[in-house]
């Protein structure tokens, strides 16, 4: 501790010490926590929202009218989230789109309800300057960190079929599960796309999972609830409490409803700590020798931000003016049908267990944005379709008989084409702290800048062709879309991915941290998560951040004794 | 001590007809003296038929307890004597007539939707559906037999691969 902060020091109640002191208890917190501890490092993990009982959720999400992705968990009043049906609550939105990105802030983090698809970025995903002239290069490629997705497959169990997958070419190696099987949908889907008077040629498969296609790790085989997106009742989907509980079973300390509000500077441009606030009103202050920053894309940039003094102005590791910039979420563009027969939605794991393997990487990423292609599995809405399609027939008088006959037949044929587009990391879309807009604590609010630019508006008009496609030879003609058998909402903002605040490079001028998630202006700060992507493709981002999760701690490991 | 006895209505209300119903479940087990009556028996068959005649799903006794809840809900915003027209519209509607136009005719149009809304749904159609009642037992997973409430266990790892076969086909009841 530096004599400076001293001052700064008259509530806390709580002081903790560690080798390692890790924010945020999420996917990639909880694993590195889990490793470091496994390497016999002492370990604290502070978590700004509490610790999440799976039955309680359960129940809050049965509960719950909206059943969105964050309806199971509580919405912290001292670490509030975004909400599913208001994304002004929390987000102090400057547009020009409305950023609709969710996270859950408690123990085991936004993975509570991610959709399980356990991806690995693709090799060009690290080049697209290079092999594009679009975006921006990382400064590891596909074979650093390729050692590392083979451990995270390891440790979440990952379900697949090598020789049938979405995904980058694997040269053979093999899933550490057996597949989780597409589901009647995704064949009816799949076989129409194969067909589909499209250019290029689509085709589909099957997507690796981290949900338990057999029992794994104490963690019971998949049975098919339907609600992966939401919450998985069993824990056959992977999520972080399984290394959270690891790491805390090896002796590290996992610590919740702590809001870190402030990073401690020290004149050697080390980290000397990290204050924190507890919902009970008294604060406290972690020190460690070495720091690890793992609260999402969003929490994590905001606390460099607001972390600003009399020497560091514009923030902690922020030298580069890139904290916050780069901000990446993908475009969401949907289209719902009827299809002419009944394709049984809403069954096995949702969002999908199949997709195109089409336009996901190759040279048309000179032209326009790569599109990820789900064929969801959860009809025309996940968990309220049905009531929403009852609700309509009963507001047309339809009624008995026919009500129950009619709202069977016709949600048996909802589809929905799912396409995740992506968008260039743009400097015009960032997040910064709105000191004029506080939470409950006195925490600034984020405030989010984001569009996107032509080069994904092209992707999107690409999507909406190829939806078009698959429709056509499925059966459904533009006779059917004038009868609403199809919807076309407008794109929208992804509300899974959140990437790019503090981007990974090489030059400390464009960068936050380098490539092994170390901050380039304090030596023993590492931020990890999908924050750290320059670019960030239509992958799921999980698998990615979780490999530089276990990248990071081997080289804390490595140099523990150096200082 | 009163005066008087407390003064007994003549006929229960429809409440109290629910009320005494969500004892019927527990019938095995209950003393004589609080078993329901013949009569509240009878209404409480009279609202479950109207109510398998609306949404067009067979509704046994094991119903009762949502049957209250339904009625509990709507009955502040609806009027429980508007309920009970309902109930009786529907029940001695002429088959051979749409019952749209039966309710339209006697106003009863908008109690009907919420009654069938909030079966269907499981969610309060008084409140457009803030309030989940009982999102499980909604009448919508059994119109949807090919599927099951989300979070709730599907069968063997992998059932979602083969098309749906009904075990056995329940038919529809009630008129349109």
């Amino acid at each position: 501790m530096t004599q400076n902060h001293r001052h700064a020091h008259a509530n806390v109640v709580e002081a903790v010490s560690a080798d390692v002191v890790i924010i945020g208890a999420g996917v990639a917190g909880g694993l590195a926590a889990y490793q470091l501890a496994r390497y016999g490092h002492s370990v604290i993990v502070l978590d700004a929202g509490p610790r999440i009982d799976r039955v309680e959720a359960l129940e809050r999400f049965r509960a719950s009218p909206v059943k969105g992705s964050n309806a199971p968990y509580e919405n912290p009043w001292y670490a509030p989230q975004p909400e599913d049906d208001d994304f002004d609550s929390y987000y102090v939105q400057a547009g020009p789109r409305k950023f609709q990105g969710l996270y859950v802030r408690g123990v085991g983090g936004t993975s509570w309800h991610w959709t399980g698809h356990a991806e690995r970025h693709y090799p060009n995903d690290f080049q697209m300057k290079t092999a594009y002239g679009k975006g921006v290069d990382w400064p590891i490629s596909y074979s650093d960190i390729l050692p590392y997705y083979l451990r995270v497959e390891q440790e979440w169990g990952v379900s697949g079929d090598s020789a049938d997958y979405i995904g980058p070419n694997r040269n053979g190696e093999m899933f550490p599960l057996p597949k989780v099987p597409m589901s009647y949908s995704d064949h009816v889907l799949g076989e129409a796309a194969r067909k589909a008077a499209f250019t290029p040629a689509l085709d589909y498969g099957p997507y690796p999972h981290a949900r338990n296609s057999v029992p794994y790790d104490g963690r019971p085989q998949c049975c098919g609830n339907a609600s992966c997106r939401f919450l998985c009742p069993i824990a056959a989907k992977y999520d972080a409490s399984v290394h959270v509980t690891k790491a805390e079973q090896l002796g590290a300390r996992v610590m919740d409803k702590r809001v870190a509000y402030r990073i401690e500077v020290g004149d050697d441009h080390m980290i000397s700590g990290v204050l924190y606030r507890h919902p009970d009103g008294w604060e406290g202050r972690a020190t460690g020798k070495r720091y690890i920053l793992a609260a999402h894309a969003i929490e994590t940039p905001k606390l460099l931000l607001i972390s600003r003094s009399e020497r560091l102005p514009k923030g902690v590791a922020n030298s580069s003016e890139k904290v916050g910039r780069g901000l990446i979420a993908l475009a969401d563009v949907n289209t719902l049908a009827l299809a002419p027969k009944a394709t049984f939605p809403y069954r096995g794991p949702v969002s999908a267990t199949g997709g195109l393997k089409s336009l996901r990487d190759g040279e048309f990423r000179k032209e326009h944005a790569a599109i990820a292609t789900n064929f969801v599995n959860g009809g025309w809405n996940a968990t309220l379709g049905p009531a929403q399609r009852a609700q309509t027939l009963i507001s047309q008088g339809v009624f008995g008989a026919d009500l129950a006959r009619t709202l069977e037949e016709q949600t048996a044929r909802e589809i929905t084409l799912g396409s995740m587009v992506d968008v260039l990391p743009l400097e015009t879309n960032y997040i910064d702290a709105d000191y004029s807009k506080r939470d409950a604590l006195g925490i600034p609010r984020p405030k989010v800048y984001f569009t996107w630019d032509e080069y994904t508006e092209k992707g999107i008009a690409v999507a909406r062709q190829m939806h078009t496609a698959i429709l056509r030879s499925l059966g459904i003609e533009e006779k059917d879309e004038k009868a609403a058998q199809v919807q076309r909402p407008d794109p929208d903002v992804e509300t899974a991915v959140i990437a790019g605040t503090t981007r990974m490079g090489s030059d400390p001028r464009t960068s936050v941290v380098d490539s092994f998630c170390r901050a380039h202006d304090h030596p023993n700060l590492y931020i990890i998560g999908t924050g750290v992507y320059p670019t960030t493709g239509i992958v799921s981002p999980s698998m990615t951040a979780a490999a530089l999760a276990l990248r990071a701690a081997d080289q804390i490991h490595a140099n523990a004794g150096q200082g | 001590m009163p005066d008087s006895p407390p003064r007994r209505p003549a006929e229960p209300t429809r409440r109290d007809v629910l009320a005494g119903m969500a004892g019927v479940a527990a019938v095995a087990v209950a003393p004589t003296a609080l078993m329901p009556t013949a009569a509240a028996a009878a209404d409480a068959k009279s609202i479950l038929k109207a109510s398998a005649t609306l949404t067009g799903i067979p509704l046994d006794l094991s119903y009762l307890d949502l049957a209250q809840k339904v009625w509990d809900t709507l009955a502040p915003t609806y009027g429980a004597p508007v309920l009970e027209k309902l109930v009786q519209a529907v029940n001695t509607a002429p088959p051979q007539r749409p019952l749209k136009d039966v309710l339209l005719e006697q106003g009863l149009l908008p109690a009907a939707q919420a009654v069938t809304s909030t079966w269907y749904t499981g969610a309060s159609a008084a409140d457009g559906g803030q309030t989940v009642l009982f999102y499980n037992d909604a009448l919508m997973w059994r119109s949807c037999a090919f599927t099951k409430p989300p979070a709730t266990c599907g069968g063997t790892f992998g059932y979602w691969e083969q098309a749906y076969e009904p075990v056995a086909a329940a038919k529809p009841t009630g008129k349109a």
